[in-house]
């Protein structure tokens, strides 16, 4: 995945599925990035076809300390299905998409 | 009269006209419950003298009112032709005693015209308004008016 | 998914209104006995929502189910001592039974009705003892951690559409990374597994129980929770998708979801307690009102609102009646009694057989009677109807507040019509509300003032004269009749002159007028002052009567009575001048027949009124013909035609016209035919049987009196039917009747027979009737006369012989009409004067209650003015003539130390009404100038009265002292005198003896003799006619002594043709009598 950060935040752009050990580097990076309080985060599933459990677990978990911190975490260029998938489950408010 | 179809329009009206004493009065036919004749009736002492008497209308008790006195004229004489027409009345049917029953008349309502001070000495508060047929004056009355009682 | 029989669905409801029946009062029962619970009496409503709930699960009546196992549970407990019922338990539980009720009334729609909050509501209580946790629990074990809370975001209607289609709804509860990703499977794959199965109705991840960036690996646990609609059964839908079974929850109904739904609280948050004011503004709208809005009410506020609704449904508008079996087993052996009367009848029928006729016709006119009044006893029904509901509404509304009240019910068995009991109910509920509401103070107020703080509202149902009365009373703080009366004067519903005379019970039922409330505002509790105008309105439409009683700070009673309509009376046929009336058997106490020939024994006259002694007391008789005004009429035997009838009492033997004839020493009286043929073919109709006196002994209330009739009947019952508008306010009669051959038959009202005019009569005509018996023993010149006053302070005199009746009448009843007195009197107007018009002496004395002596004058009747007391004496006196005499004056005397004028009615009438008296007078003189006769008198003051009167009229008198004198002076100049009056008590000859002396010798008997007296009673009468006397009159009484005397004259001259001169003055007399 490709990580820039320029004046007003940090990008995590994933270069493919969440799945499997996509997960694991994700989870890693992201407890990285949300350290600084008061900083901003963004996810760029632009690549992201498919979510898996974990994958979700860890943008759940995620935005879960953002929020706490006091960090904005945003996903970003979601596609249909996901953005579906999210609505379904009620996590679109959550994640704060439109 | 043998009734042609009536057309029924906002306009006309079926009137069932009767005498009472020299006056030929009318009301509305859909006010009347039935038309009878005489049957004995049960007197009742210390009534106002209006009231002719009670009789058993198929077990409902009606009271019996001699319409032209209660209007003013004399009291009625009772004849072959006298009949008893049963109105409703404030949710009791009430007998009227007339001295003579008249022909339907279908009339146009817009030939109403006010009532005069009176029609053959009844008072005119007693009518809604008169009509002109066949060039006899016909009152149509009041019955709420007519009912009243004094005290009312 | 209700039962589609209808039949069936039908016959539950009606099982299940038995079970609800007495459930209120039960549960209020269950709290009164607090800790000391009756087993018996819980297990009652145990069983009763036990048998609920069962056939609800049958018949598809899933919240009915529900509801009812709820209850079930927490009565379970109560009954097992798990749980005390306190108020707040109580509350519950009616609350919960009125849904019940309602769902019941409205069984289609039942699965609709929002009942969450009562189920939660059951389920706080019953869990609040059970060790379980509090928080919703759904039915199946879960293996989500317990603390997890998930709810879904769905309307309950969708679910319930589901349900209804046949669905099942299954929540389930999956892991994502253990169930899910373990199995290979992604989220996606997931969601559309459960697509294929259903549809899925919403889904939530459990984002708290999600671990952290940090923790998530060792976690593994990202909870999802589905809640889905699947018509797969719970035993396929695991294998359908692959789930495991324990995390699959299946919903049956919306109630089981209700924990899961969104904006869920549980049920031990503490919720601000909700006021009253919020009560009422949500009330309106809380059924059916938005189904996602779940509060339940666990606290006791809450209760008042449900109780408005439960007061304000109309009794459960049923079409069926409640019948006591063994009135069902009448019905049938009457039934089948009429089946075989009908069977012998139609035998009989065709045998001719006219004896078996006439006694099955008997049976069946039997059992025709027994069959309506069993019919008609099925629709009476207890007045417990209505009356069970109130324990619940005083309860609730004293609760509400703030206020100790407590309830007796008294006579709750009293039976009413059917539709009576549905008319009423409304406005006894607003009466009794109002009790509560405005009569009860607070607990505190009512200690300051010294009563219990405890407030009591009687409502009592009793039958009485007749009717049934309500009363409802409490020991409240009283209506005051000033502050009504100044209210009613400020509204303009009367003036300060009305206000100013009115008593206080007049005051204080003010409160029944339209437009009138004391209230600041009409509070909605109880609507009052809105409410007064109407519950009498509803009142009088049937035709009932309402009055209020009320002692400020004491309490307020309110009584209604209603009246007998739709009701079977027994009465008593009776018949008046030919028309037949129906006297109610309640007020009937015995029946009299007086033999015509015990008449003039047993009843007794003074002046017109008329008594009968009855086993030593005197009853006063009331005629119905009289009291009615009808002309009353005697049925001729010989012509068979009822006539008119003129005889002015019952025991009078006389007619008014015509004197005694005799009838050759045959002791007894004779009518004076009307015409020639009467009296040729002797006809006498007093003796007959028919001449016989009905008197129908009658009581209302203390009041007793004879009514006599002219034939009485049978006794029947009888349906009392209403008057018309138009003859209602006759009083007089209740009601009217159709009796068995159509005609219709008048029902009297006694009470009000007897208040027929607004006059009542004085005792004094019963001291006179005794007092005159005594005095006619007496040998002296005794006058019976009236005392009465005019002033206070001046006595006047009359003889009690000219008195009519002596009537009480109030100052206001006075009419003045020009410069001339009336009142209304028996319908008709009667003037009245006073003494002052023509005597010089003081004014009337201004009491609100005045006397009146009413006269016969002229043939008029008139009163005279008088104020009290009145007394009658028989008296020995001596009359001055010379002082204080005036007009209107005959002379003075001393009475009992006083002064006392002798009034001369006539000269006092004339007077006044001059014109009455100048035809009279033409008659007479045309007919009178020549005649002569002889007056017997000992008291001067009444020789030279009559013979004063005698002169007027053109008469020549000779005067004798006493009946000696009489005797002496007829004998020498017989050929002169025409008529003898004379009077009966007299030293050394008396009246009996001269006028037998006369009457046995030749050469007087054709004298006609009239009797003067004093009195009026039978005895001399009596006597007089032993020796021959042909008519009597009373002394003072001019015209009537001018009448008698005209016509005896006349009758010696029966040939009409001697009378068509009326030119001349002389009276052709046949010839020995003529001068």
């Amino acid at each position: 995945m490709e990580v820039t950060q320029n004046d007003t935040e940090i990008i995590l752009k994933l270069e493919s599925d969440l799945t499997g050990d996509t997960v694991e580097e994700l989870r890693i990076e992201l407890l990285k990035s949300l350290e600084e309080q008061g900083s901003r985060v963004a996810v760029d599933l632009q690549k992201v076809e498919n979510i898996d459990s974990m994958g979700l677990a860890v943008l759940i978990a995620a935005k879960k300390t953002s929020k706490q911190k006091h960090i904005i975490l945003t996903l970003t260029n979601i596609n249909e299905d996901i953005h579906n998938l999210f609505q379904l489950v009620h996590l679109a408010g959550f994640f704060d998409l439109n | 009269m043998d009734k042609r179809t009536i057309s029924r329009n906002d306009k006309t009206t079926e009137l069932a006209t009767f005498y009472l004493g020299d006056a030929l009065c009318g009301i509305d036919i859909r006010s009347i419950q039935e038309i009878n004749r005489l049957i004995d009736m049960t007197r009742v002492p210390q009534a106002p003298d209006y009231v002719l008497g009670v009789l058993n209308l198929r077990g409902e008790i009606v009271t019996v009112i001699d319409l032209g006195k209660k209007l003013g004229l004399s009291p009625a004489t009772i004849t072959s032709n006298s009949k008893n027409i049963i109105i409703n009345y404030q949710n009791e049917n009430v007998g009227l005693l007339v001295d003579k029953i008249g022909d339907v008349l279908e009339i146009d309502t817009r030939n109403i015209e006010p009532a005069p001070a009176n029609l053959e000495e009844i008072q005119g508060r007693f009518f809604k308004g008169v009509l002109k047929d066949k060039k006899v004056l016909v009152g149509i009355l009041d019955l709420d008016e007519a009912l009243k009682d004094k005290d009312q | 998914m209700i039962i589609e029989d209808e039949e069936t669905l039908q016959m539950y409801v009606e099982e299940s209104r038995e079970h609800l029946a007495d459930i209120e009062n039960d549960i209020l029962a269950i709290e009164e006995c607090g800790d000391n619970i009756d087993e018996e009496l819980v297990n009652k409503v145990f069983r009763a929502a036990h048998s609920i709930k069962g056939g609800a699960g049958f018949m598809g009546l899933n919240n009915i189910k529900e509801l009812s196992h709820k209850m079930e549970n927490v009565l379970g407990m109560i009954r097992d001592g798990k749980l005390t019922p306190n108020a707040e338990i109580t509350n519950i539980l009616l609350e919960a039974s009125d849904v019940l009720r309602e769902m019941i009334n409205d069984v289609h729609n039942s699965n609709d009705i929002n009942i969450s909050q009562y189920v939660d509501a059951l389920n706080t209580i019953s869990e609040s003892i059970s060790p379980s946790e509090v928080s919703e629990k759904p039915k199946e074990k879960e293996p989500v951690p317990s603390e997890s809370k998930y709810t879904f975001d769905v309307e309950i209607e969708e679910v319930n559409k589901k349900l209804q289609k046949g669905n099942f709804i299954y929540i389930a509860n999956c892991d994502l990374i253990s169930d899910v990703q373990e199995k290979g499977k992604t989220l996606n794959e997931f969601i559309l597994s459960i697509k294929d199965c259903g549809e899925i109705l919403d889904c939530t991840i459990d984002i708290e129980s999600a671990g952290t960036l940090e923790n998530i690996l060792p976690e593994n646990s990202l909870p999802l929770h589905v809640l889905f609609a699947s018509i797969i059964e719970p035993d396929l839908i695991t294998t359908v998708f692959d789930i495991d079974e324990s995390k699959l929850i299946t919903i049956k109904d919306d109630s089981e979801l209700t924990p899961f739904l969104k904006k869920h609280v549980t049920p031990t948050t503490e919720e601000s307690r909700p006021t009253i004011e919020d009560d009422m503004t949500e009330h309106p709208e809380k059924d059916g009102k938005d189904q996602k809005e779940l509060k339940p009410r666990v606290e006791p506020k809450s209760a008042p609102s449900k109780s408005r609704q439960a007061d304000s449904k109309p009794i459960a508008q049923e079409t069926s009646l409640r019948v006591h079996v063994q009135l069902l087993d009448s019905l049938m052996n009457l039934a089948g009694e009429l089946v075989l009367s009908r069977n012998q009848l139609l035998q009989a029928v065709s045998s001719g057989d006219q004896h078996q006729l006439e006694v099955i016709s008997q049976r069946i006119d039997m059992i025709t009677s027994d069959l309506q009044e069993a019919i008609m006893l099925t629709r009476m029904q207890p007045v417990s109807n209505i009356f069970n509901k109130f324990p619940r509404v005083v309860r609730d509304l004293a609760r509400k507040l703030d206020k100790e009240v407590e309830l007796q019910l008294e006579g709750k068995d009293v039976e009413l019509d059917k539709t009576i009991i549905e008319a009423i109910s409304d406005p006894l509920t607003h009466l009794v509300r109002n009790a509560v509401d405005h009569g009860i103070e607070l607990p505190e107020e009512r200690a300051r003032a010294g009563k219990n703080p405890k407030g009591t509202v009687i409502l009592r149902a009793y039958h009485e004269a007749g009717q049934v009365n309500i009363e409802i009373a409490d020991d409240g703080k009283g209506l005051d009749p000033e502050v009504l009366a100044s209210k009613a004067v400020a509204k303009g519903l009367i003036t300060e002159e009305q206000a100013s005379v009115m008593s206080d019970k007049e005051k204080v039922n003010l409160i029944f007028y339209p437009g009138f409330s004391t209230a600041e505002q009409v509070t909605d509790v109880s609507g009052r002052g809105v409410g007064m105008d109407v519950v009498k309105t509803n009142l009088d439409k049937l035709g009932g009567e309402v009055e209020l009683d009320s002692t400020p700070g004491k309490g307020t009673t309110i009584k209604i009575k209603l009246p007998l309509t739709l009701t079977i009376i027994p009465s008593l046929l009776v018949s008046t001048s030919g028309d037949k009336y129906a006297i109610p058997q309640i007020n009937i106490k015995e029946l009299l027949r007086i033999p015509s020939s015990q008449v003039k024994d047993r009843i007794e006259k003074v002046g017109n009124a008329e008594v009968v002694r009855l086993r030593g007391q005197l009853l006063p008789l009331v005629r119905l013909a009289d009291a009615l005004d009808i002309e009353r009429v005697y049925f001729d035997r010989n012509d068979g035609q009822s006539k008119p009838d003129r005889r002015k009492s019952i025991a009078d033997r006389r007619s008014k016209t015509s004197p005694y004839f005799y009838n050759n020493g045959e002791n007894h009286q004779v009518q004076i035919p009307e015409t020639v043929e009467e009296r040729r073919s002797g006809v006498d109709r007093r003796y007959h049987a028919s001449s016989a006196v009905n008197i129908v002994v009658v009581s209302a209330g203390p009041l007793k009196y004879g009514l006599v009739v002219d034939e009485l009947h049978d006794s029947e019952e009888i349906v009392v039917k209403p008057l018309g508008r138009h003859i209602k306010k006759c009083r007089g009669y209740i009601g009217a009747t159709i009796l068995g051959d159509g005609r219709v038959a008048l029902i009297l009202d006694i009470p009000n027979i007897a208040k027929m005019t607004n006059l009542t009569s004085v005792d004094a005509s019963d001291r006179a009737l005794e007092v005159s018996r005594a005095a006619a023993k007496a040998s002296e010149d005794i006058q019976s006369l009236v005392i009465f006053r005019n002033a206070e302070d001046e006595q006047f005199a009359i003889p009690l012989g000219l008195v009519q009746r002596i009537e009480r009448v109030k100052k206001s009843a006075i009419e003045i009409i020009g410069n001339r007195k009336t009142i209304q009197y028996r319908g008709r107007n009667l003037p009245v004067i006073g003494i002052e018009e023509v005597v010089d002496v003081k004014p009337l004395a201004d009491y609100e209650e005045l006397e009146v002596i009413v006269f016969q004058i002229a043939n008029r009747e008139v009163g005279l003015l008088a104020t009290g007391p009145i007394d009658v004496l028989d008296i020995a006196i001596e009359i001055d003539t010379d002082t204080l005499k005036q007009q209107g004056i005959l002379g003075s005397t001393i009475i009992n130390s006083q002064t006392t004028l002798l009034l001369d009615i006539y000269g006092l009438v004339e007077a006044l009404y001059p014109s009455w008296f100048t035809e009279l007078k033409f008659v007479e003189v045309d007919n009178g100038e020549s005649v002569t006769v002889l007056l017997a008198e000992d008291s001067d003051f009444f020789r030279a009265h009559v013979k004063k009167f005698l002169e007027d009229e053109g008469y020549t008198v000779i005067e004798a002292e006493d009946g000696m004198v009489a005797w002496n002076i007829l004998q020498e100049r017989s050929d002169e005198i025409n008529l003898v009056l004379t009077d009966l008590e007299m030293p050394n000859m008396d009246g009996f003896t001269l006028t037998e002396k006369i009457k046995t010798d030749d050469r007087y008997k054709h004298l006609p003799v009239i009797a003067l007296t004093t009195l009026a009673d039978e005895e001399s009468i009596e006597k007089g006619k032993a020796a021959g006397v042909d008519d009597y009159q009373i002394k003072l009484d001019k015209e009537r002594l001018m009448e008698g005397i005209y016509k005896v004259l006349k009758e010696l001259v029966p040939e009409s043709d001697n009378f068509s001169d009326q030119k001349s003055s002389k009276t052709q007399l046949p010839g020995h009598l003529s001068t």
